[in-house]
């Protein structure tokens, strides 16, 4: 039973696993290739990811609940739709970055609906702002 | 590592010293809860990582430059556009791509459209956006940024 619960809450990685390896039989040098071209987004992901790391620790603890509350919250209106959209712009990197520090302030309570957060994911952000209106 | 990574890093790091001259109690509580929110998604993120090489194999940048350079705009906008969902190519390997195409003579419809999407929509992330927000947000997010792209390539093919 453990281990069906480990293979369900990493089936990502394990479906990636098994996809890898029949590649590995089937066409090596296919395999090979994907190896080598995923590596550029790992050393990506490991500059990337400690600062996402450092800023979710600063968000936590300097910046009041208060504050997100009123600058990106449900009564935030056009201002809290700008910040948003500054945030999201300004930000660069894989779109998985933009994760933590979204669903940091959701749990925050800052964004009441889901659509400010949307801001947070980069550069698409004004389209999306209309969009999920 | 580029200029925008190095920025960030320095950013995040003094403020972060700040943080820690400010209050080490809060700092130290923050840093475990963070710890347990990136481990949860830590395994994903590596998984679409070498999702994104598979990607990258089946649809190398040759063929992305045919269909972005194909005669009929229509459909080699879509085409582009669900290419770009697809794939997750770092912007200085697509600027340049899809740079030399348009230089060539290729429509700016569907290069921008494909530009647009690569950033705005993501097919192999959509596991882990889908785990963190919910289905309904992460389907609502992304095929609301699918249709936008299209607008925008529009739109950009008029304007300029």
């Amino acid at each position: 039973m453990k281990i069906v619960s480990v293979l369900k809450r990493n089936r990502l990685i394990f479906l990636v696993l098994v996809v890898y390896s029949i590649l590995l039989f089937t066409s090596p040098d296919k395999a090979i290739q994907s190896w080598k071209n995923s590596t550029y987004y790992l050393i990506e992901m490991l500059q990337v990811l400690p600062v996402i790391f450092l800023l979710t620790v600063v968000i936590e603890a300097l910046v009041p609940k208060e504050m997100i509350i009123k600058d990106f919250g449900e009564n935030s209106g056009i201002k809290g739709n700008l910040f948003s959209l500054l945030l999201g712009s300004i930000s660069a990197g894989p779109i998985y970055a933009a994760f933590p520090i979204s669903k940091l302030m959701l749990k925050k309570k800052g964004c009441q609906h889901y659509k400010y957060c949307n801001y947070l994911k980069f550069m698409g952000c004004y389209k999306n702002t209309y969009a999920c209106k | 590592m580029d200029i925008f990574t190095i920025i960030f890093w320095v950013i995040a790091v003094v403020l972060f010293v700040v943080s820690l001259v400010k209050s080490k109690e809060k700092t130290f509580d923050a840093m475990k809860k963070s710890k347990s929110m990136m481990g949860g998604m830590i395994g994903e993120i590596v998984a679409i990582i070498f999702l994104i090489g598979l990607v990258l194999t089946f649809i190398p940048p040759e063929t992305i430059k045919t269909v972005l350079g194909s005669s009929n705009t229509i459909v080699s906008t879509f085409i582009s556009a669900a290419v770009g969902s697809i794939t997750l190519i770092p912007a200085f390997v697509a600027f340049p791509l899809v740079g030399s195409l348009v230089d060539a003579g290729a429509s700016i419809v569907p290069a921008v459209g494909f530009l647009t999407t690569l950033t705005m929509v993501g097919v192999v992330t959509f596991p882990l956006e889908k785990k963190e927000f919910g289905t309904k947000f992460a389907v609502t997010r992304n095929l609301f940024s699918f249709a936008f792209a299209i607008v925008i390539a529009l739109v950009m093919g008029v304007i300029i």
